[in-house]
């Protein structure tokens, strides 16, 4: 898919899932406040779990995204899939610190501290950091080809912290809880819970695609200004030199 | 640990996620106006050089 193409495609999709994304996130913020009874438990803590789940789940996912828009990058060298890496980059790291963050606040009632050095949290900081390090990347060496494919290594080599994130809590012994929603033999979480979980991990996931859409359309843009720009410098340099002729 | 003191923590966790989430999509929106106008400019003013 072209860049045209996909100005066109997504400006008849946005509008619908970024409703899609509001309705469900409301009604997943209805059923998590007033539907979901108390924990017994966490008590009302509980419903922290509404956006810490679905924010880790998201972070997970975005670099999911920049890894296939990274093989993009160095397979086919796809126009879109530079400009895809590269906005999905800061809504990853966005996703990743409102985790870390509600995740803390979750921890010092529960736990008794906002922070340890375990293995899920020790490698989902990683995770933030590695954020970090692709957003540094590429505001260094701006668009440059050199920078996309430089920028694209660094995810494929930081895909490792993935598994790593996800079978933390099975491979070391960790303060954090294991896997209680996609594990073998079910979900260990009662329905009543469950379900506005879901709507919500539903919801936040349309709500990361709007945006990403809406990221790229803005960086599509950017780059064609960028190319007027130079066109227009040409051409006034063209039409300086007939005039010393 | 009461449930008064457990909302603090809820709420806290919602503000920053509110926060965040907003700021990012307030940004996202304010980056399209300008480069929506920054484009319309550019093609009045050398389109049809370009």
């Amino acid at each position: 898919m072209n860049p045209t193409r996909f100005m066109a495609l997504t400006d008849r999709v946005l509008p619908w899932l970024g409703s899609a994304a509001a309705l469900l996130l409301g009604v997943g913020l209805f059923a998590a406040f007033f539907l979901v009874p108390p924990d017994y438990q966490q008590g009302e803590t509980v419903r922290i779990m509404y956006i810490h789940v679905p924010a880790a789940w998201l972070g997970m996912f975005a670099y999911i995204v920049m890894t296939s828009a990274s093989l993009g990058v160095l397979v086919w060298r796809h126009p879109l899939a530079d400009a895809a890496q590269k906005t999905a980059a800061p809504l990853g790291a966005v996703f990743t610190f409102v985790c870390l963050v509600t995740g803390s606040l979750w921890g010092k009632p529960m736990w008794g501290t906002y922070w340890v050095w375990d293995a899920r949290l020790t490698s989902y900081l990683v995770l933030f950091l590695l954020y970090l390090g692709i957003i540094a990347i590429r505001q260094t060496m701006d668009d440059t080809p050199r920078g996309a494919r430089v920028a694209a290594i660094m995810t494929l080599v930081g895909l490792i912290d993935i598994p790593i994130i996800k079978f933390s809590v099975d491979w070391w012994n960790t303060l954090h809880q294991p896997a209680s929603v996609f594990r073998a033999g079910g979900s260990t979480i009662s329905g009543s819970m469950l379900w506005p979980l879901l709507v919500m991990a539903v919801g936040a996931s349309a709500l990361f695609l709007t945006l990403h859409f809406m990221a790229l359309r803005n960086e599509i843009l950017r780059r064609r200004i960028a190319r007027l720009t130079r066109l227009s410098v040409r051409a006034g340099e063209a039409d300086e030199l007939e005039a010393a002729e | 640990m009461n449930d008064d003191a457990h909302w603090s923590y809820i709420l806290a966790a919602y503000g920053v996620t509110f926060a965040v989430v907003g700021a990012v999509v307030w940004r996202i929106v304010a980056e399209h106006r300008r480069l929506l106008a920054e484009l319309a400019r550019l093609q009045d003013n050398g389109g049809d050089d370009v």
